[in-house]
């Protein structure tokens, strides 16, 4: 009995058609793809989770048009200044129709060395769309001073998120942070994933000496904490690696030590599944073994391998914040999400400068639209689903 | 069953030899020793040690011999006395060191990992058989931000509003006052009170991802068609999850369970550093970034040695519930 | 008695005497750190303290008097020295009892406990301009600084009421530094200029060393508390010479070590092994790997207050373990979890703003900061010729100097409150010159890029680097950065990319950091530059010249050179060695007028050759003093050699309630 059938027998109706005859009609002729996100699009939190995720990825693809400053733009006027409201009205209830910002005023104590800003009506900053303010290579291709939005004049300034404390504007920084950190997750959980399943997949269909071999070796990599394995790869990182490569190596660091964890999910399914009739009715049929892993073992947890997936990540991001805090992490001109939640990482910053953890929502928000993401479609890729 | 209990231990060993020795590698590998190490703290915070003091601290740790030498002095330490040799930064024998820490490791680990499956299971189970109700909305969202919440921060901004509210730190596990205190009912409150801060913060992600995983597997269980087949014959639907469904959905966890050993050992080691909690995990962690090699391997080696252990329990709890996995092992 | 002061100044070493008057003040934490050394005459006016107190009752602890009345302690009368020191205290007169709870971050942070209690065998005066009896009572300096003679406190006792004598010295002597079991060879600090100095006893309290050649520095090294430190009737027993070989090998075994020397050594970790008799003003009741540590008061402790009470007033000192790192701390900073803190604070205006909610109060002492961060350039770095060769030339160096924006520095990481700044002495040292601290400070990048052209410089590539012309690529030079530099390295590597500099910013792990001085990699680094202030820097600061390899990232192959006598290393060359020359020149010299002329030679060079690179100074140290805690000086001087706090004399300090 293939899967196909399966599905199409224990799903008797999907929403969108009127009626019966007519639903019965494209639930039968439908592919499994159309079938899929026909249950994809009954989980709402799942689609907005999609939407979202989507979203960020545009954002961290357009990040240097999106962002009103490049990376490293440094205002030594405005260091930790507070996030400038986006107005309408000003303080005399005039209604302006092109938005505005008000200038900052700086203020140190000279005790405390506490900074303040206190907000300036008389500097009126407007906002303008499409700004050509400070050039910038849009990726790598052409140059341009084309940004989304910006203010003009030397003294103005717009920090919609408000600026950490070097003086550079949090929303830029957040927006190229995204490229960052959703290329690492996406790649590390990616090549996790491919030797996970694969190798767990393997060690649980054939079992015997490789199987064992293979469960030493997860064991012995499990076994070995992640630090020393860390601190050890970034002594051994010659110092002047672009910081491409140093890219690439910490995705790769991040899925050395993932697969594991998904190889063993992988192998305990299968061990559970190879025994089913229908891997025995294959078998009897003469499919080759390759044919029986890939084409009927994997799918059948397909979606447990999603849910597992989606879990891991948050965790390929947690991970990198670490190799952040170990000084393994990204270098500048890289600049992630974990980079600046560890530049964050003080009480000066939550008592007095609460936006500069602002980074951490971004990246609250990102995962958990990603698991909503990860739960429909594991509801949608179940062949079972009433 | 005897005999392949028996095969299992005999295939722990050579994994065991192979973990000790690319641990005490691995602990060797960064640069310099323990010496430059500890110059380096000294050095962030404006203390040094002149040259008379490093050429007597070289003599007193006995560096600079081949690390295979180290790794045999050490291993027949192991062997022959059950000594895990001497930690140069707390000058102290290891095992004494860590059995200190052993029983707060464990109350802390125990209470936690209670805690997530006290929550998670039921969660997990509710969300399943009532999924896209409100309540399973409401459990998804509150354990996915759980999960995407990374905790440091958590820790830090917790601690924070403690003092703020309640004007007082709770970091570590004991007010000072009852930090060297005999045990007593007021040390165990005061215990209590500090160990909410870890459970909220190492309970969040951890219960997430039980719920999640445990939503999961139980979804994928209750569409098979025996459940639909018996849910036809009429069995109470109450009968229809626990007899079955749940226990197969439970198979995931009891393949991680074993694992839960050596975490038992060194669980939740970065609560435990950001939070200044005294177990095993921080000890550990400190041992390696000073390079206190018989320490960190020790701590590594028995921690090795337990998830062995706690592999081979699971493979045999694994083949308990789920008699479908033959334990004799061998290919086909 | 006569009111002369034993209070004499380093200057004052090649006198025939210095004479330590028994009764003299432990300490002046009142005074101003602001006298230099060259102008502080010997005829100090007699402070009121100086002056012995009457014969009277001594007063004791209640704790301690319980165990007098016990027959657990002998009277207080018995207990302390003939003549015991008398410690000036700060404001008033104190109250006994109380804990104060400290933080500390493992067994690598012992320092900070050594640094609030160990007595050392004299001392820095308050301000740093003098030394002051101690553990010693007086001593004299003879044959143009090649012969001292040190006085023992008469009746001065160990912790365990053990008598201390010329014995236990001559123990430390011949027993261990010069026993090649213990020490292979006698340690760097007895050999100065290579030959072994000589020790000689006297009588029960006093002993006499000699070195072949003058010496003058040996009174810095006596004023840490890290010699003669072993009470003879306790390390006996840990010695081949007088424990027999089976009894040994037990206790060597025991302690899972493999040679006495190490077993020894293990014991006398002072804050790990409660048994070991000290002198210091609270001894160890714990262990290091304790995660509450308790130091307790010493009965015997040789100190009382103006009123004839010993000291200390404080009956423990509690340090809790603590390891999640400074922002921890932090929460429990503001939350007023500890009397005294001077170690671990962080924001400052988090902790400002937190005094009356926490009821503790910031004081603001001054450190011996020249610059508060500084580009230091490695001299002795050869791994790249073309890098080395820049980093050699003294226009470079300079032209780096004028391409650092110090307002911007100070206004980002200072709040604008650091001013601008070359690396070289704190105004208050006695060598120092103000022009120094003011060359190649201002900000001109113009100068920067024509010094740069001038250099042959004067290509850049498509990024705008300049090329230099050996290789025909970008000049790429590495800043290695330990952990926490990061921000200041980007700031720095952003000045330099003005002027077309490429400068890349590594941050690192310490302790891979640290093993790359070693190992002579560093290309350009950052640290502070504490301890300068003579004659301090002397004989600590690894910054001015790298006089040995220590931290010495202007040229650790220089500095380890000189530490191995020439077989390791690279030896110094052009500037470096004249600069180092004349140092020499300096710790040799007797005389403080001539050292003091030679001291400005030195720091003309560094500071006009800008191996380190100053940026800014803020000389603020910070101490957290929770409110109900008495007789901290509102000023003291923070510095590792002072041994601050215990300058300011933590056994004076007490409980309001």
């Amino acid at each position: 009995m293939s899967q196909s059938e399966v599905r199409a027998q224990t799903l008797p109706e999907a929403e969108a058609p009127t009626s019966a005859a007519e639903a019965e009609e494209k639930v039968l002729t439908a592919s499994q793809w159309q079938l899929m996100w026909w249950k994809f699009r009954r989980h709402k939190m799942a689609m907005f989770g999609g939407a979202f995720v989507f979203l960020m990825y545009l954002c961290a693809a357009f990040c240097e048009f999106l962002a009103p400053y490049p990376l490293d733009m440094r205002d030594s006027k405005h260091v930790t200044a507070p996030p400038q409201l986006l107005r309408w009205r000003d303080d005399e209830g005039n209604f302006h129709l092109r938005p505005f910002v008000y200038g900052l005023k700086e203020h140190v104590d000279p005790i405390s060395w506490r900074r303040t800003f206190t907000e300036d009506p008389a500097q009126i900053y407007p906002v303008y769309l499409f700004a050509r303010t400070h050039p910038y290579k849009f990726w790598g291709l052409f140059e341009t001073k084309v940004h989304l939005f910006g203010v003009k004049g030397e003294e103005a300034t717009i920090f919609l998120l408000g600026s950490d404390s070097m003086g550079r504007d949090l929303f830029s920084r957040i927006l190229y942070g995204a490229r960052i950190s959703l290329s690492v997750g996406l790649l590390g959980v990616l090549l996790s994933l491919v030797i996970g399943a694969v190798l767990g997949g393997i060690s649980g269909y054939y079992g015997g000496l490789i199987d064992n071999v293979m469960q030493r070796l997860i064991e012995v990599l499990r076994s070995i904490p992640h630090i020393p394995l860390w601190m050890a790869l970034s002594a051994a990182l010659p110092p002047g690696l672009p910081p491409q490569q140093t890219y690439f190596g910490i995705t790769l660091v991040l899925a050395v030590i993932g697969w594991t964890g998904l190889a063993r999910v992988t192998r305990g399914k299968i061990l559970s599944l190879r025994d089913e009739d229908f891997v025995m009715a294959a078998k009897i049929c003469g499919t080759s073994e390759t044919r029986i892993i890939v084409r009927h073992l994997l799918p059948s947890f397909f979606s447990y391998l999603i849910v597992s997936v989606t879990l891991s990540i948050p965790g390929m991001v947690m991970g990198e914040t670490s190799l952040s805090f170990l000084g393994l992490g990204m270098r500048p001109p890289y600049t992630s999400w974990g980079v600046l939640l560890s530049e964050a990482q003080n009480i000066g910053n939550i008592a007095h400068r609460p936006w500069i953890l602002i980074p951490g929502l971004f990246l609250i928000a990102t995962v958990f639209a990603f698991n909503f993401l990860g739960d429909g479609l594991r509801d949608a890729a179940d062949p079972y689903t009433r | 069953m005897l005999q392949y209990i028996g095969r299992r231990i005999l295939q722990m060993i050579p994994t065991v030899f192979l973990i000790s020795v690319i641990s005490f590698i691995l602990i060797q590998l960064p640069p310099g020793d323990y010496l430059t190490s500890i110059v380096a703290t000294l050095a962030q915070s404006g203390d040094y040690l002149d040259q008379d003091q490093l050429a007597q601290l070289k003599r007193q740790y006995g560096l600079g011999q081949p690390v295979y030498v180290q790794y045999a002095k050490w291993m027949w330490g192991i062997l022959s006395r059950g000594s895990f040799g001497q930690s140069f930064f707390w000058n102290r024998p290891v095992t004494e060191l860590i059995a200190d820490r052993l029983s707060i490791t464990v109350i802390l680990t125990l209470t936690t990992m209670i805690f997530t499956w006290a929550v998670g299971l039921p969660i997990g189970i509710y969300s399943a058989t009532h999924q896209y109700s409100k309540l399973d909305y409401l459990f998804t969202s509150t354990s996915f931000i759980g999960l995407a919440t990374p905790d440091f921060m958590l820790a830090l901004i917790l601690l924070y509003l403690g003092v703020v509210y309640l004007g007082k730190s709770y970091a570590g596990l004991f007010s000072p006052e009852f930090a060297d205190a005999p045990w007593s009912f007021a040390r165990l409150v005061d215990m209590m009170k500090h160990i909410i801060v870890p459970l909220i913060i190492g309970g969040t992600s951890g219960t997430a991802g039980l719920v999640r995983i445990m939503r999961g597997s139980l979804l994928d269980e209750l569409n098979k068609p025996y459940v639909i087949t018996a849910r036809a014959k009429g069995l109470s639907e109450r009968k229809l999850l626990w007899k079955y469904p749940v226990r197969v959905a439970i198979n995931p966890f009891v393949s991680t369970i074993g694992w839960t050993l050596a975490s038992l050992f060194s669980g939740g080691t970065i609560i435990a550093v950001v939070l200044g909690l005294p177990t095993v995990g921080p000890l550990m962690l400190s041992a390696l970034m000073a390079q206190d090699m018989y320490l960190a391997g020790s701590i590594l080696f028995i921690m090795s040695i337990l998830t062995v252990i706690g592999t081979l329990i699971s493979d045999l709890l694994l083949a308990w519930v789920d008699p479908r996995i033959r334990f004799e092992g061998g290919g086909r | 008695m006569s009111a002369e002061i034993s209070r004499r100044s380093f200057l004052k070493l090649t006198a025939m005497t210095a004479v330590g008057i028994m009764a003299a003040s432990c300490a002046q934490p009142e005074a101003q750190p602001t006298s230099a050394p060259a102008q502080q005459p010997t005829a100090a006016p007699a402070k009121p303290t100086d002056t012995p107190a009457p014969v009277i009752k001594y007063k004791e602890a209640p704790m301690l008097a319980e165990l007098v009345k016990a027959g657990k302690l002998p009277p207080v009368e018995e207990r302390l020295p003939i003549e015991p020191a008398v410690c000036p205290v700060a404001k008033e007169i104190g109250k006994y009892g109380g804990t104060l709870h400290r933080p500390f971050t493992g067994a690598s942070d012992t320092a900070g406990m050594d640094r609030l209690i160990s007595e050392s065998l004299i001392q820095f005066s308050a301000d740093g301009s003098a030394f002051e009896p101690n553990v010693f009572s007086k001593w004299e300096i003879a044959d143009e600084g090649k012969t001292f003679t040190f006085y023992l406190r008469q009746g001065i006792k160990w912790s365990d009421g053990e008598a201390i004598t010329t014995e236990d010295a001559a123990f430390v002597y011949e027993d261990l530094l010069l026993n090649t079991e213990y020490a292979a060879t006698p340690p760097a600090w007895l050999r100065p200029g290579g030959q072994v100095g000589t020790m000689e006893v006297v009588d029960d309290f006093t002993f006499r060393m000699k070195f072949a050649k003058a010496y003058p520095l040996l009174l810095i090294k006596f004023s840490q508390p890290s010699y003669f430190r072993h009470a003879k009737h306790y390390f006996t027993q840990f010695h081949p010479k007088y424990t027999d070989k089976a009894t040994l090998d037990a206790k060597i075994k025991e302690a899972a070590v493999e040679r006495w020397d190490q077993l020894l050594n293990g014991k006398a970790a002072q804050f790990d092994n409660p048994a070991m008799p000290v002198f210091n003003t609270w001894v160890t009741k714990s262990r290091v790997a304790d995660t509450v540590h308790n130091l307790e008061r010493n009965p015997y402790y040789f100190k009382v207050d103006p009123e004839g009470n010993q000291l200390p007033y404080i009956d423990v000192i509690q340090h809790e373990l603590v390891t999640g790192g400074t922002e921890i701390i932090m929460t429990k900073n503001i939350a007023g979890a500890y009397e005294f803190n001077d170690r671990y604070l962080g924001d400052r205006a988090v902790l400002m703003e937190n005094q009356e909610k926490g009821g503790y109060k910031m004081y603001i002492w001054t450190s011996t900061t020249g610059v508060s961060h500084q580009v230091m350039f490695n001299m002795s770095f050869r791994a790249d010729p073309v890098k080395a060769k820049y980093i050699q030339d003294q226009k470079f160096k300079q032209a780096f100097s004028y391409a650092m924006n110090r307002p911007d520095y100070s206004t980002v990481m200072f709040a604008g409150m650091a001013k601008p700044r070359q690396a070289t002495v704190i105004d208050q040292s006695a060598d120092f010159v103000a022009e120094y601290a003011q060359r190649h400070i201002e900000y001109n990048p113009d100068k920067a890029n024509q010094m740069l052209d001038e250099l042959g410089l004067d290509k850049k590539d498509a990024e705008g680097y300049r090329i230099a012309p050996e290789t025909g690529k970008a000049l790429e030079l590495i800043l290695y950065l330990s952990q926490g530099y990061g921000v200041a390295g980007g700031m720095v590597a952003e000045y330099a990319k003005q002027v077309g500099l490429k400068v890349l910013p590594k941050e690192e792990e310490r302790s891979i950091h640290y093993n790359r001085m070693t190992a002579n990699e560093l290309e350009l680094s950052m640290w502070g530059m504490d301890g300068a202030i003579y004659p301090v820097w002397l004989d600590y600061a690894y910054w001015i010249v790298p006089w040995v390899q220590g931290s010495s990232r202007i040229g650790p192959a220089y500095g380890l050179y000189r530490d191995s006598a020439g077989k390791d290393g690279i030896a110094p060359e052009g500037v470096v060695a004249k600069a180092l020359e004349i140092y020499d020149q300096a710790c040799a010299e007797t005389d403080d007028a001539k050292r003091i002329v030679l001291c400005k030679q030195v720091l003309d060079i560094a500071s006009d050759n800008c191996w380190t690179c100053g940026l800014v100074q803020s000389t603020d140290a910070l101490v957290l003093v929770k409110n109900n805690v008495g007789n901290v000086p509102d000023k003291g001087i923070t510095d590792y050699v002072f041994r601050s706090p215990k300058n300011t004399h933590p056994e004076q300090y007490y409980f309001k309630n």
